[in-house]
């Protein structure tokens, strides 16, 4: 799943959670107004009622008695307008009425109030009979009985409401209660499950980049070794594949170019070998038959020859620096050793042109941590510049000295010097102070990149006209790359 | 040079036709008797007739290159017991030495590095020469 899919489920799943979690709780209130409003508009008029009823009773018990023992047609007449009063309030009451027990305890209210009123107009019948006596009897007895039962029904009636009552609002407060409850437990669960989703998310996005990050950094120190091999579909996913396919490609380039450099080595050096060799055997043989014109024209194909191979090795170098391709295979090296190697090589071109080499060394160890092929190149080149530069009968003089942690060589001449605009280029390549003369012009610059390789400096010092010095510094230990 | 001392049996192994003639016609205004082989197939065939006091073999060659040449004189021959058996010894030519720096560190065998000059490996030739005769 792409990254963007991933965050919005995140998203929606705690929304939906939360949603949820607040629809439970408007339903619940909805469900606590509506207990509400029954204790509201039923449980209290019915109260209220019931006691209304009960003194309505007593009234018509008093009047019963007065209507009796003063014969008054008034109290008669105040009696019946209360019993109507009470039927409508009894019949008032059955629509405030919500369970079957206070149901049944109205219904035993209404037979014990028939009972009573039919009681009660039989005395009035007996009244007008001028029985008053049985009346008087009756009243005192049977109807009496009748009106204390039905304060009873009334009594158990207040209680059933009441038990009602307290029932629903038992149920409402436990009803309250878990709806907290489950409102809460919604919320800590949507939080946790929306931290938790995107705790891991994010977890899974940083692992990623820092494992692309780290992949990089070795990619860039050329010790990758192998893919990511990242299985997710997201956007993360395929930028590792991308990777993945760079890397492998950059790797194929590398190999392309060590085919490359490894085939140009071997191309040029062959035939560079075959003219060489031909020219110093016919050299020879013009030698033997004291041809001085064949012999001329030999020692012009060896020298350019000679030439060719030095510039073919300098671009070599110079392409290995510039891709760093060949890491350097360092050892301690004696520096004294590296330079009488170099002077070696280039004392017969030094002697013909009479230019005295002289080395001087100031101090005991002299041992440097380095490629020996790539110092005695350094040296080459250095010194290769000074005897080209120097004129006839000049010095070279080349200086080894300890320099605490490092060796110091300085190659001092006796040449032309270098122009002071030019000494700050001096290094780069292609730059050559004297366009006239030949060779590669990259020289210095593989100069450079060997020292620098080697963790050391070079710089230059030089007076047009007087002569010039280059001073390399190396270290004597490993270095960090 | 050649007429004071015995005519020695010399085996060139280049691909590179050009440095093989080159090689050869220099070896042989020396007095020695120089065969040439494109690769080491053919040397191996060479070998197998006749002996040699000295090969010359380049590295790099197609089919069977210098490492693979100088395995097989080893296996078949005893190479190291070289005076007892009279095998050639090698002399090794690269054109790049970095090239083969691991196989070069295996071996004590002198090696070459093209283009050399003519006075380097006449001296060599004649010094391993000497070396083998006495």
């Amino acid at each position: 799943m792409r990254l963007g899919p991933k965050i919005f489920l995140v998203s929606a799943l705690a929304i939906a959670t939360l949603s949820l979690a607040v629809g439970w709780s408007l339903h619940t209130v909805k469900h606590l107004v509506s207990v509400n409003q029954v204790v509201a508009t039923r449980s209290v008029p019915a109260l209220r009622l019931q006691v209304e009823l009960r003194e309505t009773l007593h009234g018509l018990v008093r009047l019963e008695a007065r209507a009796l023992v003063l014969a008054d047609r008034d109290y008669a007449h105040a009696w019946s307008e209360g019993a109507d009063r009470m039927e409508r309030g009894l019949r008032a009451l059955d629509a405030h009425l919500e369970t079957a027990e206070e149901r049944s305890a109205l219904a035993a209210t209404r037979a014990a109030f028939e009972g009573y009123r039919t009681l009660v107009e039989e005395e009035r019948r007996l009244v007008t009979h001028a029985q008053s006596g049985a009346a008087l009897r009756l009243a005192e007895g049977p109807a009496r009985k009748a009106a204390e039962s039905m304060e009873e029904h009334l009594i158990a009636l207040t209680a059933a409401t009441e038990t009602a009552l307290t029932r629903s609002q038992a149920g409402a407060r436990a009803l309250e209660a878990w709806t907290w409850h489950a409102v809460a437990a919604a919320l800590v669960a949507s939080l946790a499950l929306a931290l938790g989703a995107s705790a891991y998310l994010a977890f899974r996005i940083t692992r990623s980049l820092r494992r692309l990050s780290a992949a990089t950094t070795t990619l860039a120190s050329g010790t990758w070794t192998g893919p990511l091999a990242v299985p997710d579909r997201d956007e993360i996913g395929e930028l590792s594949r991308s990777f993945d396919r760079m890397a492998e490609r950059l790797r194929q380039v590398d190999d392309l170019k060590q085919e490359f450099f490894s085939h140009v080595s071997h191309d040029l050096r062959n035939p560079l070998a075959s003219i060489r060799l031909a020219a110093e055997t016919l050299q020879e043989r013009a030698r033997r038959v004291n041809d001085a014109r064949a012999l001329r024209l030999t020692q012009l194909i060896e020298a350019s020859a000679a030439r060719m191979l030095g510039m073919v090795n300098q671009i070599l170098d110079f392409t290995r620096l510039r891709a760093l391709s060949v890491p350097l295979e360092t050892r301690p090296l004696d520096a004294r050793e590296v330079v009488s190697r170099a002077m070696e090589e280039l004392r017969p071109v030094a002697e013909a042109k009479r230019i005295r080499l002289t080395l001087t060394a100031a101090g005991q160890n002299f041992t440097v941590q380095g490629e020996e092929g790539s110092l005695v190149r350094v040296v080459i080149n250095l010194l290769g510049n000074a005897v080209n530069f120097t004129a006839a009968d000049g010095t070279i003089t080349l200086k080894l000295t300890e320099a605490g942690e490092r060796v110091r060589l300085q190659v001092q001449d006796t040449g032309v010097g270098i122009p002071r605009d030019l000494l700050g280029s001096i290094f780069e390549p292609y730059r050559q102070a004297h366009g006239r003369r030949q060779g590669s012009g990259l020289g210095l610059a593989v100069v450079k990149g060997l020292v620098e390789a080697h963790h050391g400096t070079v710089s230059v010092d030089s007076t047009p006209g007087v002569g010039s010095c280059f001073t390399v510094e190396l270290p004597r230990t490993r270095q960090a790359a | 040079m050649a007429a004071d001392s015995p005519v020695r049996r010399i085996l060139v192994v280049d691909d590179d036709d050009e440095l093989r003639e080159v090689l050869t016609t220099a070896l042989a205004r020396e007095g020695h008797c120089v065969d040439g082989a494109s690769d080491g197939t053919e040397a191996l065939a060479l070998l197998e007739r006749q002996s040699y006091d000295l090969v010359l073999s380049d590295l790099r060659m197609p089919g069977t290159d210098g490492p693979s040449l100088y395995e097989m004189l080893r296996t078949r021959h005893h190479f190291p017991v070289r005076f007892a058996t009279k095998l050639p010894r090698v002399i090794f030519m690269t054109g790049s030495a970095a090239e083969h720096a691991e196989f070069l560190r295996g071996t004590t065998d002198p090696i070459l590095e093209k283009p050399f000059p003519l006075r380097v490996v006449r001296q060599m030739v004649s010094v391993l020469l000497n070396a083998s005769a006495s």
